[in-house]
Order: C-alpha cells, then sequence, then structure tokens
C-alpha cells in the first residue's frame, strides 16, 4: 500500500511537507468536515504533532494523513451535532461549490473521506489507502458509492 | 468531466489561513514541558516492565487499595496506555470496562472490548454490526450492554439500531431496528432503555425500547434536531438540546423528560453542557464553573464551583463522576495540555491532578473506584490509577 507522498525527515521537512500539502489537506478536511475551523484545527495539531515526534515518526506521510482525519473526526464528535452551516469569512466559494459540501454530510464517513482525498485533494486511490489505512479495492466501493450518492443528493436538490 | 467534477473544481478556490506559526508554537510548547529526566524514567520504567506487549498487560495490574482515609484525595498515577485501534468510549459496568472501538476498514461495524478493571486483561472482543462512535453510545445496564449504532453496507439501508449484549454470554442476544436514521446516545432505567434517533429532515426524538422484547414503546419528538448526552437520574431522562447551531460547542438546552408521561416536563433554556448525576443530585458544566441543577425545574441553581476556564471543545463538555468527586478536563498552567482534575463537590476544591503532559489526546473517560480509563484518538486505552495513602 502506497503513502500519501510526504518524505520522512526533521523539521524542515515537516515545513515543507506544510507548504505543499498543507493547503489541499486542509480543503479535504474543509469539504469532509464542513467547516474550516475543524479543518484548522486539524492541520495544525497533525503537524505540530509531527514536529513533536520528529525522526520517532516513521512514516510521517501516511501518519498526518490519518492524524488530520482522526483530529477533525475528534473535533466533529466533540460537537457531536452534524457540521455548522459555513460562515466563515475565509470561504468564498461558488453556490454549486457550497452545495457540494452541503451534500457531503450526509455521505457515511468512510464514504465522506474516500471522496474528499480523491476529488478534493487529488490523491490517488493507493493514497487514498494509505491514508485511510484501508485497501484500494475499499477506496474504490466507497468512491463509487459516494459519488453516486453524491448525484442522487445533488439532483434532490 | 461532469457536474461532480467541475463542483469539485470550485472547491478549488478554498484556501486555508498560514497555519505554520500555530504549528510551531504548539509544537514548541510541549517540547519545552518534556524534561529529559521524563524520558529517562519512561525508558527505565519501560526496561523494568520488559518492554512491548509484556508492559500493555502488566501496566494495567494493580494492587487491592487499601482502605482510604476520609477526605484524603488519591495520588493519581499514569499506569500505561495499550492500544486498542478505533477506540471511540469507555463505560464501567457489571465489573467490567467496556470499550467501543469502529472499524477500521471503512464499515459502520465495530467491537465492543470487555476489560477486567482488576488486570487490564482483555475478556472478550465482541462484534456489533454498528456502532455509532462516539461516547454516550454504549450504555451498561444490569446484565447486559446496550450499543447504539448505525447499519450500512452493500445489503443495507442506511438506519439505525440498538443491539444488547448478553453481560452474561458476552453475546449480541437482539438487535432492535429502529428505522431510517442516525442513533445518538443510550441510557437504560427501570426495563426500558432510551437512545436519541435523530430523522430526516433534521428532527431528534427520544425513543423508549422495552429492554425484554425489544420492542418500541414510546417516543418521545424532541424541539431541535440534535441533541446529546441522555442520561437516566433522578426518576427522570435528561437531554441536551442543540436548538441553535451558532451556541457553543457541545453545550446546549437541558430538557428534562418525564419518561412515564412521556412528555418533556421541564427546559428552562439555559445553555448548558450535559450533566453527570453525583452525590444525589444533578451537576453541569458552564462556562468556567460547575453548577448544581435543580432537578425539579432543570434550572441552573446558585450552588456554582468555580473552575479554570476549558479552552479545548472536546474535552470542556465531557464530565464523569465516581471516586470521591467529579472530574474534568481544565486548562493547565501555562496553557495546555489540559490536565485531568476531580471537583471535590463537598469541599469546592480541585483535590486531585493529573498531568496533561503525560497523556494523549484524550476523547473519553470513565471512572472506577481505583483508577480513571482513558480513551485516546490515537486508539488506545491509558490508565491513571488513583493510589491512597
Amino acid at each position: 500500500m502506497q503513502e500519501p507522498a510526504i518524505r520522512s525527515e526533521p523539521a524542515s521537512a515537516i515545513e515543507r511537507a506544510y507548504r505543499e500539502h498543507g493547503d489541499r489537506m486542509w480543503r479535504a478536511l474543509m469539504a469532509f468536515s464542513g467547516d474550516p475551523d475543524v479543518a484548522s484545527e486539524a492541520v495544525a495539531e497533525a503537524f505540530a504533532q509531527a514536529l513533536r515526534r520528529g525522526s520517532a515518526l516513521r512514516d510521517p506521510g501516511r501518519w498526518i494523513w490519518r492524524a488530520v482525519f482522526r483530529i477533525a473526526r475528534g473535533e466533529l464528535k466533540a460537537r457531536r451535532a452534524r457540521p455548522v452551516p459555513i460562515r466563515s469569512p475565509h470561504l468564498e466559494l461558488p453556490e454549486p461549490a457550497l452545495e457540494l459540501i452541503r451534500a457531503l454530510r450526509d455521505l457515511p464517513d468512510r464514504q465522506r473521506a474516500a471522496v474528499v482525498l480523491h476529488h478534493a485533494a487529488d490523491l490517488p486511490v493507493r493514497e487514498v489507502a494509505g491514508a485511510l489505512g484501508i485497501t484500494p479495492a475499499a477506496v474504490r466501493m466507497n468512491l463509487t458509492r459516494g459519488r453516486r450518492r453524491l448525484r442522487e443528493l445533488l439532483e434532490e436538490d | 468531466m461532469n457536474d461532480l467534477d467541475e463542483r469539485f473544481r470550485a472547491l478549488g478556490g478554498a484556501h486555508a489561513p498560514d497555519l505554520w506559526p500555530e504549528i510551531e508554537g504548539r509544537a514548541s510548547t510541549v517540547r519545552r514541558r518534556r524534561s529529559p529526566t521524563r524520558w529517562v524514567a519512561a525508558a527505565a520504567a519501560f526496561a523494568l516492565a520488559g518492554g512491548g506487549l509484556f508492559l500493555a498487560s502488566r501496566v494495567f495490574r494493580v494492587e487491592e487499595p487499601p482502605a482510604r482515609s476520609a477526605g484524603a484525595p488519591p495520588e493519581p498515577v499514569v499506569a500505561g496506555t495499550t492500544e486498542i485501534p478505533g477506540a471511540f468510549a469507555v463505560v464501567p459496568g457489571e465489573g467490567s470496562l467496556w470499550v467501543g472501538a469502529s472499524a477500521l476498514d471503512g464499515g459502520c461495524d465495530g467491537t465492543i472490548h470487555r476489560i477486567d478493571p482488576t488486570t487490564g486483561d482483555t475478556i472478550a472482543r465482541i462484534p456489533v454490526d454498528a456502532v455509532a462512535g462516539w461516547d454516550g453510545s454504549i450504555e451498561v445496564a444490569p446484565g447486559a450492554v446496550w450499543v447504539a449504532g448505525n447499519l450500512c453496507g452493500p445489503d443495507r439501508e442506511m438506519g439505525a439500531v440498538l443491539q444488547r449484549i448478553d453481560a452474561a454470554t458476552n453475546q449480541v442476544d437482539m438487535t432492535v431496528d429502529l428505522g431510517t436514521g442516525s442513533s445518538g446516545e443510550v441510557a437504560s432505567a427501570e426495563g426500558s432503555a432510551w437512545l436519541t434517533v435523530f430523522r430526516e429532515p433534521r428532527r431528534a426524538e427520544v425513543v423508549g425500547v422495552d429492554a425484554a422484547t425489544g420492542e418500541i414503546e414510546a417516543t418521545i419528538e424532541l424541539g431541535s434536531s440534535y441533541a446529546h448526552r441522555l442520561l437516566a437520574a433522578e426518576g427522570a431522562l435528561w437531554v441536551t438540546e442543540r436548538r441553535d447551531e451558532a451556541s457553543p460547542e457541545g453545550s446546549g438546552v437541558l430538557v428534562k423528560i418525564d419518561p412515564g408521561r412521556e412528555e418533556i416536563v421541564a427546559s428552562p433554556g439555559q445553555l448548558i453542557h450535559p450533566p453527570e448525576a453525583w452525590g444525589g443530585g444533578l451537576w453541569a458544566r458552564r462556562r468556567c464553573e460547575i453548577a448544581r441543577i435543580d432537578e425539579a425545574t432543570a434550572r441552573i441553581t446558585a450552588d456554582r464551583l468555580p473552575t479554570r476556564c476549558m479552552n479545548s471543545p472536546i474535552l470542556e463538555s465531557i464530565l464523569r463522576s465516581g471516586a470521591g468527586g467529579l472530574w474534568f478536563f481544565e486548562t493547565g498552567t501555562n496553557d495546555p495540555p489540559p490536565r485531568l482534575v476531580r471537583l471535590n463537590t463537598e469541599t469546592g476544591d480541585i483535590d486531585v491532578r493529573v498531568d496533561g503532559s503525560k497523556l494523549q489526546t484524550p476523547i473519553d473517560f470513565a471512572v472506577t473506584d481505583t483508577a480513571i480509563w482513558i480513551v485516546n484518538y490515537e486508539g488506545s486505552l491509558t490508565r491513571v490509577d488513583l493510589r491512597y495513602s
């Protein structure tokens, strides 16, 4: 199983990884959670923990991608409710994108994660599998079902 | 190219704020707190224990606590951490700890790990078809463990279910179909299991299930689309409704339900975190204080004890009782990480503190007489022994 391509190096490499991947990681999490604050919290905490672990982190690529989703899930769990409406001043998205984020809320967790990693973060299937800790076959299944359900939801609107 | 791809492309207009200063700040704060001495001590402890799996099993082994002197607070000692991938909740009862863990393969199923609190050994791993994935979705009742969750899969419609595990056999012996929707949290009282169910379009219900037959015996409509922490205490059901999505995370409006009349009997409209039963009353966290709740009116009383404010919404709403007081997380001195503390409600003092730097990232915890059990988002369970002198 292949991991997202972040190399294992100390702090400077973690920063490079952040500069390279942070934006699309945040975008994927924002789509996943529907909440820019959850996305920011998860990205900041995951990279901070990667920095703290330093060279003890054998596989930072997989670790960071997995960590951001676990942290985001933890944040959402704390909020319990479905994601709050998007109000952040950072977000000035066209209505089709906002409709998409709203529809994503109605996907099961794993489908939503697979869809946003593949389509919002542009990770190939193998890297999505590495990030989620599931097989590529399971990713493809979740992508197929997730996309189908998304289309249904968006047509209902 | 199709409509869906275009929508995803439109997401590209969303850009992250520069988080790197925040990342560096968080990382350096924690690095300063961890002294070399602590690492040496940790390494020595690991070596003494024999390392690896042996450590994982030994750290939960504790001696019987000596008789405790009245009023003497215990010394908390972080005894160790064992991995439970996907762990999301821990509940004590029936002489065991019950740890819920989500499947890591994309399914909606999971496993309930039954753990001996004395030895730390896993007594049973009980597969369940559905788990909700958050604390409060597991409830221990006499002879049974209730697990709320949602079914999914290629051959199933998304649906809420309530499963019962027979504590004598460690087998699921009942699955109650609650129809289309999402299940929330579960409580049990006097022969019934109660749980929150969220339906579309955006309405929440409290559903009562006959514990013996699995028949749905009551449905109580709530006034909002979401609610959390269903609690059975003081002859009533208590649930915290999130009526305004702009309200602080984890908080809501406390609602008292009379299960006999199957109706809401009090809802004063005060924003509060979910309550906990302790010492014959109800307590809840609210901003920077712990307040007692009037059981008749569901209102906050004047009986309030100040606490440090908490800057993490993840932990602010979790309040647990047992082992001599109310337990919760608060922001530590000189900022994070949050520490776990005990509030002695008789004296109003915080008299036990667990150093947050020795913990991972807590998402739930349970209190037994001799230990605190903390589930971490890292997929692990940490035991903090309470040692009485």
